[in-house]
């Protein structure tokens, strides 16, 4: 799993400079839910160094990680489609 | 000569029709409508990829025909729509990346026949689907999807926007970061809700057998049920809150079973009725109310 978020770290590295749906509406939702995944997945990942064996959060993070995974593959669509 | 005559109107209003074409573009007003008809045999299969931003609303009829009636900015969006047998596919694009992209709009308005499956896609601008029978997936980034009185296997996934469900039956997936889902009057014999912000409402009965999963990172998950209702009920938060207004219909678990909440959560189970469907809420900081409907 903490493979998973550094290859989803990874990706992100190549947003932050992209058009993205080159319409500022999608790409401020785009941009806010992904600061806002970032802040769940840094929540989950606190709680979970301090409570390594719960299972409930765990549950959370792997969750929001397949969301942030999805989200960066939608901006790159998103950033592709007008490049 | 009379025959001479018709020719004549007939080209000189296709010259004017063509000139009011031609000067659209530049008058950069009047949106351009387009309505196209396609005869389908049995359960159509239409497909809206709508890249632009815009309102996508269907409707059904008892015609086995499907209308596809766009409106656009003129020479700002391009429409492709294809019919290979019964299905039906519609993209639309942007046609000037370079120009304001909030002038890129195009809506949509789709009748089709009520058996129909549906897969729609749009950036911002409303989902809405009304008296629909056929499995469907939508999808939407920050535009709200509303559904009225459809049924099947529906997906739903948006980025922000938020999901409002009234009448809905059969099974229900929807998947948001900061979306709100409303779940409303449903006959639902399967719903997976997950939102990592948002707030998640249902309001109505669950069917026997049936089984809802309403989970919500930061937000609020609330079940209002009715006093008929047959259900097993676990609820559990992390760090939120169990908010039980219901305590007088909740029995304790009637089924016997050994029930963990985990050491690092609130948990509440109970039972209403018989507790023949599955109930399962969690939050991770967000509060979970239980009520009974009045």
């Amino acid at each position: 799993m903490a493979n998973g978020g550094l290859v989803l770290n990874q990706a992100e590295l190549a947003v932050p400079n992209m058009q993205l749906a080159g319409n500022s509406t999608v790409d401020a939702s785009l941009r806010d839910n992904l600061r806002t995944v970032n802040e769940f997945i840094a929540e989950c990942q606190q709680h979970l160094k301090q409570h390594p064996e719960d299972d409930l959060a765990r549950e959370y993070l792997e969750s929001a990680y397949q969301q942030k995974a999805e989200l960066l593959a939608a901006m790159m669509d998103s950033g592709g489609s007008e490049h | 000569m009379q025959s001479r005559g018709i020719r004549q109107i007939a080209f000189s209003a296709l010259g004017v029709g063509l000139l009011v074409c031609a000067a659209a573009p530049i008058w950069g007003a009047s949106p351009e409508h387009q309505e196209r008809h396609f005869t389908v045999k049995d359960h159509p299969f239409v497909v809206l990829q709508n890249i632009v931003n815009g309102r996508i609303e269907v409707k059904s009829w008892k015609n086995s025909e499907v209308v596809v009636s766009s409106t656009s900015a003129p020479g700002k969006v391009g429409i492709d729509i294809e019919q290979v047998g019964d299905r039906i596919e519609i993209n639309a694009n942007s046609l000037e990346p370079s120009s304001d992209p909030n002038e890129a709009e195009a809506d949509f308005q789709l009748t089709v026949p009520e058996k129909t499956e549906l897969q729609l896609r749009t950036q911002t601008g409303l989902i809405y689907v009304e008296q629909v029978s056929g499995d469907m997936k939508l999808q939407s980034v920050a535009g709200d999807v509303h559904l009225k009185e459809v049924s099947g296997y529906i997906i739903v996934k948006t980025t922000g926007g938020t999901l409002v469900c009234t009448q809905c039956a059969g099974k229900l997936e929807f998947t948001s970061i900061s979306g709100n889902a409303q779940i409303l009057q449903p006959s639902l014999t399967s719903l997976n809700a997950m939102t990592t912000t948002g707030n998640i409402l249902y309001d109505g009965d669950f069917m026997h057998t049936g089984m809802y999963s309403m989970n919500s990172g930061r937000g609020l998950v609330e079940v209002r049920f009715s006093g008929n209702d047959s259900f097993d009920l676990k609820a559990q938060t992390l760090l939120g809150h169990v908010d039980n207004q219901a305590a007088a219909f909740l029995k304790p678990d009637t089924h016997g079973s050994h029930h963990s909440g985990g050491r690092f959560s609130h948990a509440l189970f109970g039972t209403v009725g018989q507790g023949l469907a599955k109930v399962e809420l969690s939050s991770y900081s967000g509060t979970i109310r239980i009520l009974k409907r009045d």
